[in-house]
């Protein structure tokens, strides 16, 4: 893979468009979250025009459901924070998988694609960037996607939420179990990747157990990326 | 306190989080051991949030058979081998995963 050939990074309306389309049908399940963050947020005592503001700026899903726990009269200020960062740590390293591809972009567009990304289209890009394709109208017109319509839902949530049940109860959360299931499998498999597969999930899983709150992604990203380095540079 | 304020300041901190690196993007080269590395934390982090979830969906270990998100979850890398397509997967995994929960009472 190279990460200098200039057709990978291109950036235009078609590509931005496909991208979309590409994400529009995981971006449905992403309204009925939006509409339960909504329905959460108003009965968490936040007014209308804050709740909106929340989701185009913030686009965390996990970290909104979490602050609004926090949510208060008196809302503490460095645990709202913490707890914000540990849930989106796993943007620092995203971050880094994305810098080589990234790199090249003007400042303007690097802050825009950045502000869009998600674990949905981070995962399905980097699969395509490591096979040498472009993807970087994946990565923005599917950011575009998911964020527009976590903006729906978040709106139809103030209105409709009363609609439908808690989707959590419900289950729907599986619906990202199964796309997550699905790009893990669906990418390279091999002895070393099917270890490091244990060692992320183990280290997660003990993570979750005696570690702070809301690290156990970061910690299980870590042991496995670690692990991977380490294996090569013995190899070589 | 304003939640405006408050608004903003998350938008900061996640943001930040997303572009810390960026920030000082010269035209830094990563060493071979970092991109290697890296190659592998999509993986990594795909594991580290999909695990714990179809392990404990409540929270606590449950592997036992009786766990449907444990057992749709296996469904659906199974299919996502066999058919190679994500949408067949999503819509497969949640259809045997509803089947459990409402159709079987799981």
């Amino acid at each position: 893979m190279s990460d200098s050939d200039p057709h990978l990074h291109e950036l235009n309306c078609q590509n931005i468009w496909a991208g979309f389309k590409q994400l529009v049908p995981i971006s449905f399940f992403v309204v009925i979250f939006g509409l339960a963050f909504g329905l959460a947020a108003t009965q968490a005592g936040l007014d209308n025009s804050s709740i909106i503001v929340m989701s185009t700026l913030v686009f965390a899903g996990a970290s909104q459901f979490a602050a609004l726990e926090l949510w208060s009269v008196e809302v503490a200020i460095i645990p709202l924070a913490v707890t914000v960062f540990a849930i989106n740590a796993r943007h620092l390293l995203m971050g880094a998988t994305l810098y080589p591809w990234l790199r090249q972009l003007p400042p303007t567009k690097r802050y825009t694609v950045m502000l869009v990304v998600s674990d949905a289209n981070w995962a399905m890009s980097m699969q395509a960037f490591t096979r040498g394709e472009p993807a970087m109208g994946l990565l923005f017109g599917g950011g575009l996607a998911l964020w527009s319509f976590w903006i729906l839902g978040t709106w139809l949530g103030l209105y409709f939420g009363n609609a439908i049940q808690d989707p959590v109860s419900l289950g729907l959360d599986m619906v990202m179990g199964c796309f997550l299931l699905a790009m893990v499998v669906g990418g390279q498999k091999d002895f070393r990747m099917f270890i490091i597969w244990i060692v992320a999930a183990v280290s997660s899983l003990l993570a979750y157990w005696y570690l702070p709150p809301n690290s156990h992604v970061i910690v299980g990203a870590l042991a496995g990326g670690i692990l991977g380095a380490i294996w090569l540079e013995k190899k070589r | 306190m304003d939640e405006v304020l408050l608004i903003f300041g998350m938008f900061l901190v996640t943001f930040s989080v997303r572009y810390v690196l960026f920030a000082a993007a010269g035209k830094v080269h990563f060493p071979g051991w970092l991109n290697i590395g890296l190659g592998f934390v999509p993986p990594a982090v795909l594991t580290a949030i999909a695990v714990p979830a179809v392990l404990m969906p409540r929270g606590e270990l449950w592997l036992q058979p009786d766990n449907p998100w444990l057992v749709a979850g296996l469904f659906a890398a199974i299919i996502s081998v066999w058919r190679r397509d994500l949408l067949t997967t999503i819509v497969s995994g949640m259809a045997f995963f509803m089947l459990l929960r409402f159709g079987l009472g799981f």
